[in-house]
């Protein structure tokens, strides 16, 4: 008779089956040198309190309603971002023809924008990788510049998931949020999400 | 008084844990606890009193806040608590079980299910404290633990009988 089939308290039982999940020294050290990023308060502390204004000039009415919130969305976004920007996963179609990348990921109900005359994304288009940002599907385009890789993900534009990237069709800049170190730029155009990774450090 | 950074190893790993126990994958329960630290260090003050409950607590809210996001009615099932059944923790505490037929009803609990578990046997709180960590009335986690008592009961049953078939 195996031990597993030894009847235990259901105490321990439980304790034993989820101290089973355990982190790698490496992850563990990767969570301290998070905590102790000390510079990431004041920033966001800064930041927290222009949101708030914002919120509030917005409640008076003179944004308008639709700004209440904004910022909330546009953080989660840029984490999820710059988690993905900083794990690296290989690409499903190799290409730098963005026609090409095109064709491969029109199933994502929407067609690539291209980064580079949008937003003046630098470097050499690596490829393409299917992925989602906000629960939307998306497309996780990576480039290579001579600075780094630089990842930009794009999704058909939901308003709801969405909230907080600039509208580029109306004039407005990036949405630029730094993350986990890296710069995220959160914008959209022609009904598409563009959001742009790029730097592994805040320079 | 103590701040994020002074976290120990086994803050970390507890932490961890009870991220993976609400049900999320391994790669993301590490997600989950970087996202709660980020927004622990943007909004939590310099100096807390129980930062390892604090950790806890964000973990908790990231993970309920994205699947209010997604809308995921897995994760956050509407509860029917007609069905209260006045209990103590006590049946729970002397229950016995096959180490395997937990393994397998634990992947089929839901969320809020393997929280309560978690809560209750590995960081060891009493239901009144649940209560209060999850902002759920007692008689609501009182039914919740007398369904869960009754399908434990009824895997252990049916893992013994497969094992002597």
């Amino acid at each position: 008779m195996s031990r597993d089939r030894d009847n235990v308290l259901l105490k321990d039982a439980i304790k034993e089956l989820v101290q089973e999940n355990s982190l790698e020294s490496d992850e563990l050290g990767q969570l301290k040198e998070l905590s102790e990023t000390q510079p990431a308060i004041p920033s966001r502390r800064r930041w927290l309190a222009v949101a708030a204004g914002m919120g509030a000039v917005s409640m008076a009415g003179i944004f308008g309603v639709n700004l209440i919130g904004v910022g909330n969305n546009a953080y989660a976004m840029a984490e999820e971002i710059a988690s993905n920007h900083l794990r690296p996963a290989p690409l499903d179609v190799e290409s730098a023809s963005l026609d090409e990348l095109r064709r491969e990921f029109a199933g994502l109900g929407f067609s690539l924008v291209d980064a580079a005359q949008v937003e003046n994304v630098p470097g050499q288009l690596l490829g393409g990788r299917f992925c989602s940002v906000a629960s939307t599907p998306a497309a996780r385009l990576t480039y290579l510049d001579s600075a780094g890789p630089i990842t930009v993900y794009q999704s058909r534009f939901d308003e709801r998931h969405h909230q907080g990237a600039a509208d580029m069709d109306r004039g407005e800049p990036g949405n630029v949020i730094y993350s986990r170190g890296v710069k995220v730029c959160l914008c959209h155009t022609r009904g598409v999400l563009l959001a742009t990774a790029s730097g592994s450090g805040i320079s | 008084m103590a701040g994020i950074a002074d976290l120990s190893d086994d803050d970390y790993q507890r932490a961890f844990r009870y991220a993976c126990s609400l049900g999320v994958n391994r790669d993301a329960a590490l997600d989950l606890v970087q996202t709660a630290i980020v927004k622990g260090l943007a909004s939590a003050p310099l100096n807390l009193d129980k930062p390892l409950a604090y950790l806890l607590t964000s973990v908790r809210n990231c993970f309920y806040n994205e699947a209010r996001r997604n809308k995921d009615k897995t994760h956050v099932a509407i509860e029917d608590v007609s069905e209260v059944i006045p209990t103590t923790l006590k049946p729970l505490e002397e229950m016995m079980i096959e180490r395997d037929a937990l393994r397998q009803i634990w992947a089929k609990l839901s969320p809020v299910e393997r929280e309560l578990l978690h809560l209750w046997a590995v960081e060891g709180h009493t239901l009144e404290e649940i209560s209060e960590l999850t902002h759920t009335p007692k008689g609501t986690l009182l039914a919740r633990l007398h369904r869960l008592r009754t399908r434990l009961k009824g895997q252990n049953l049916s893992h013994a009988v497969g094992g002597l078939s």
